[in-house]
């Protein structure tokens, strides 16, 4: 592994501790990003509680759950992945690399879905936008304008680590002891990963949960 | 690290998201979002501690995360603080 210590380090355990840092540096940025938009989301919701609660109740929460059921196995396969490419373990990392990939890629699916059906319900912020109840249809577009910056910023998110996992997966395909040399990349991808876990851990009540059962 | 540890987090995730669920489907009124939110707090902190390994990280990552929590709250608090007391 000495090899692989790049020349501004002294040794393997500096860059590993940098590299670290940097990438939680990095997450501290991101939370600032989700931070402005949730501080965003709590100001409207204060500002038309009941608009966001009759709002809320139009949203799938099955194809939301299922999405949190998706996301929270893909977390556990990412943490296999990483402690396989740990342990040397290398097709049992791909596996679950690949597994982690199925899962994201499905939850980006389900949303689409459901993106589809809010869009044919009319209720994406549009100008074609409409709600049920026309007194709260002002506030209600709020809402599904809050969500929708939610929603779409964390999909771009996933999606990025998405491409960040498969160019990786790809790259120890054809270029085999690639993660032996670089052991600090699938680290740094997991830690992203389930950075992007715990943001949708926190938007699934915010978003989903503000309204009664129907 | 161990696929124990890892399975055993796995499965209080999977458990908390039916307990938000459940908490959700009982319809507590104002009580359902705090609890769940609470349950949100608790998974947040399942994964950070044993999937990305906070538990046993650097000082200086720790440091570095508690300031960001820091950094967002003051943003939260203070824009909620203007709004909560405008007369």
């Amino acid at each position: 592994m000495r090899d692989s210590v790049k020349e501004q380090f002294y040794t393997g355990t500096q860059q590993k501790l940098s590299v670290e840092l940097g990438m939680w540096l990095f997450l501290l940025t991101e939370l600032m990003l989700f931070g402005a938009f949730l501080t965003a989301y709590a100001n409207l919701r204060s500002l038309h509680p009941s608009a966001f609660f009759e709002a809320s109740r139009h949203l799938d929460l099955k194809l939301a759950s299922l999405n949190t059921f998706l996301l929270l196995s893909s977390s556990f396969f990412m943490a296999e992945a990483v402690r396989l490419a740990d342990a040397g373990r290398r097709f049992r990392c791909l596996a679950a690399l690949g597994v982690t990939l199925l899962l994201g890629a499905a939850f980006l699916g389900v949303k689409g879905l459901e993106y589809y059906n809010e869009w044919k319900e009319h209720l994406l912020p549009t100008p074609d936008f409409r709600f049920p109840l026309e007194s709260l249809e002002r506030e209600a577009k709020l809402f599904f304008t809050v969500y929708l910056v939610l929603t779409f910023t964390h999909a771009l998110h996933l999606l990025t680590g998405l491409i960040w996992m498969l160019g990786l997966g790809l790259r120890e395909l054809f270029v085999p002891d690639s993660l032996k040399a670089h052991p600090q990349t699938i680290e740094c991808l997991g830690l992203y990963w389930h950075f992007v876990d715990i943001v949708w851990v926190f938007l699934f009540p915010l978003l989903y949960l503000v309204g009664g059962p129907t | 690290m161990s696929l124990r540890l890892h399975l055993t987090a796995y499965l209080g995730l999977l458990l908390l998201l039916g307990l938000t669920i459940g908490v959700h489907v009982l319809d507590l009124k104002n009580g359902s979002l705090m609890i769940s939110l609470g349950i949100a707090v608790l998974k947040g902190a399942l994964i950070g501690m044993v999937f990305m390994g906070f538990r046993r990280a650097q000082g200086m990552v720790r440091l570095y995360a508690i300031a960001g929590l820091f950094w967002f709250f003051l943003l939260l608090g203070f824009v909620m603080n203007d709004l909560l007391t405008r007369g």
